[in-house]
């Protein structure tokens, strides 16, 4: 193989890996922006979305890109019940909230793996190992549609939450929700807004990756500890900071995949965090 | 137009207002004076729904009140404008002045009500200052956006806490000067200040606030000829 052709399989790779990345981080940064939560069972919102996209392209035999959309629309009325009958008890906890939410994860992966079993599932998709070619160069079609479904998600949530009166509440209520509500904006319902969209983008990231790699009930951990890598590095509760910081994680880690069998590549966004954080403790980004 | 009687509010078990009583009629200027720790920023956050009463009432336009949330109390048409720097500061001038117009009729005069702060606060304005962060302008600039941001909403009532605070004497002076534009433009508005002189100067009437008791009441004029503000306030 020559150069010209792994550099572009690793670039592809590396926004591949980046934009699924910073698609995860998303969620658990908005909700920590907007309501010091720590989301411990955001990877398994993910798996659970995951396994919506599988439940529906399987039963209702349609593309699971055309699933997707159900899917978001079902997590997202996940996201609105939880957060009324869980999350807006947990606000004034403090830090035992990490307790709330490591045992929420615990119940959503235990109840799936009671429905599911716990082998290893994968979305199948019509477009199977095709290959797109450039050329000489080529790259799995399924991860590219991924890729542009990510980063299509990705820049469509950050133009709302910059543009939209929705969005500017979101970020009032972030930056100091007693300012807000002292003008008269409801704080309970920008914080249900907000944690809505988290659970659903990490819904979609799921079924995204469930499309490329396989997954089971528990393997959310793997996804949480990237997105809290990503978290950390890019400054908990800035929206660019995590654009930033999961390209900075994504494309080290297609770069590092040459030389690194795959299961040790997770191990370079912890090196990138012990790195980054003795040089700037506060994260790339964070509001201080 | 606001009444608040015997109210008793306090933090955790602190309690900081003891039968606070007071009244300010529509297009009034009252304000209520006293040092620091007197409860005058407590007894403005126990109107606005901020702090629940731990008893008395508080009417607004006769309506009882104070069981009522922030947002409910603003959208009876009750502004707050909160002392320090409480503007949202990765927020634009123009996205922190929006972000208080809630109801159809404000929403409706939008525009409207941008012209006429701009005319009040023309240093808000000036050259790329709307679109610029509102953290990055000065103290004075700072306090100006937050009361004009308090007039965004179209408010039947203002409640400005300690505007003064902080600010450089010719800054206080323009603001004040202000403040009696937007009260001779039909503004009713309950001033908390520390402030005596300029207090006085500008409102009708006074309250004096003690260790969260009225201790004095009365005619603007005649709280300036007391002993006991020219003692504790005026130092003389």
């Amino acid at each position: 193989m020559d150069y010209g052709t792994l550099f572009f399989q690793l670039l592809m790779t590396g926004i591949f890996l980046s934009s699924l990345y910073v698609l995860m981080t998303f969620g658990l940064t908005l909700i920590f922006g907007v309501m010091e939560i720590v989301n411990f069972a955001h990877g398994s919102f993910a798996i659970l979305g995951g396994y919506a996209c599988l439940l529906t392209a399987t039963k209702l035999g349609i593309d699971p890109f055309i699933a997707l959309l159900p899917v978001t629309l079902f997590m997202a009325i996940v996201g609105f019940l939880t957060f009324r009958l869980f999350t807006r008890y947990t606000f004034d906890v403090g830090d035992a909230h990490v307790v709330h939410y490591y045992a929420l994860l615990l119940i959503i992966s235990n109840i799936l793996a009671l429905i599911f079993g716990l082998d290893y599932r994968f979305i199948q998709s019509p477009y199977g190992y095709e290959q797109l070619h450039l050329g000489t160069l080529k790259y799995p079609l399924i991860k590219i549609f991924v890729t542009a479904l990510s980063l299509a998600t990705v820049v469509g949530v950050s133009l709302f939450i910059r543009y939209s009166t929705t969005g500017k509440r979101i970020r009032a209520v972030s930056q100091s929700k007693e300012s807000a509500e002292i003008l008269g904006i409801d704080s309970l319902s920008v914080r249900q807004t907000a944690w809505v969209i988290g659970i659903a983008s990490a819904g979609l990231m799921g079924a995204l990756v469930g499309l490329v790699n396989p997954f089971s009930p528990y393997a959310g951990t793997t996804y949480l500890i990237t997105a809290f890598t990503v978290a950390i590095l890019g400054g908990m509760g800035s929206m660019f900071g995590t654009i930033i910081a999961g390209f900075i994680v994504g494309m080290t880690e297609s770069l590092f995949s040459i030389i690194l069998p795959s299961q040790i590549t997770p191990v370079i966004a912890f090196i990138i965090i012990i790195v980054a954080l003795t040089i700037r403790p506060e994260g790339l980004f964070s509001r201080s | 137009m606001l009444e608040i009687k015997n109210l008793a509010v306090g933090y955790g078990h602190l309690q900081v207002l003891h039968d606070v009583s007071l009244i300010l009629s529509g297009g009034e200027v009252v304000a209520l004076l006293g040092g620091n720790g007197a409860g005058k920023t407590t007894t403005l956050r126990a109107v606005m729904g901020i702090l629940p009463p731990w008893s008395g009432e508080v009417f607004f336009a006769g309506q009882p009140i104070h069981h009522f949330k922030t947002p409910a109390v603003v959208s009876l048409g009750l502004a707050y404008v909160p002392e320090g720097k409480s503007v949202f500061p990765k927020m634009t001038v123009l996205e922190n002045l929006e972000l208080a117009v809630h109801s159809a009729e404000a929403q409706s005069l939008k525009n409207k009500t941008l012209e006429e702060v701009f005319e009040l606060f023309p240093q808000l304005r000036e050259g790329s200052k709307p679109k610029q962060l509102a953290g990055t302008l000065s103290g004075g600039e700072q306090r100006m956006l937050v009361v004009a941001r308090g007039l965004m909403a179209r408010p039947r009532l203002l409640l400005l806490d300690e505007p003064s605070l902080g600010l450089a004497p010719k800054l206080v002076q323009d603001l004040f000067a202000t403040i009696r534009k937007i009260h001779q433009q039909g503004m009713s508005i309950f001033l908390v200040e520390q402030n005596v002189h300029l207090s006085l100067q500008l409102a009708g009437r006074g309250y004096v606030l003690e260790h969260g008791r009225i201790v004095l009441e009365g005619q603007a004029k005649e709280l300036v000829e007391m002993d006991h503000i020219k003692q504790a306030y005026l130092g003389i």
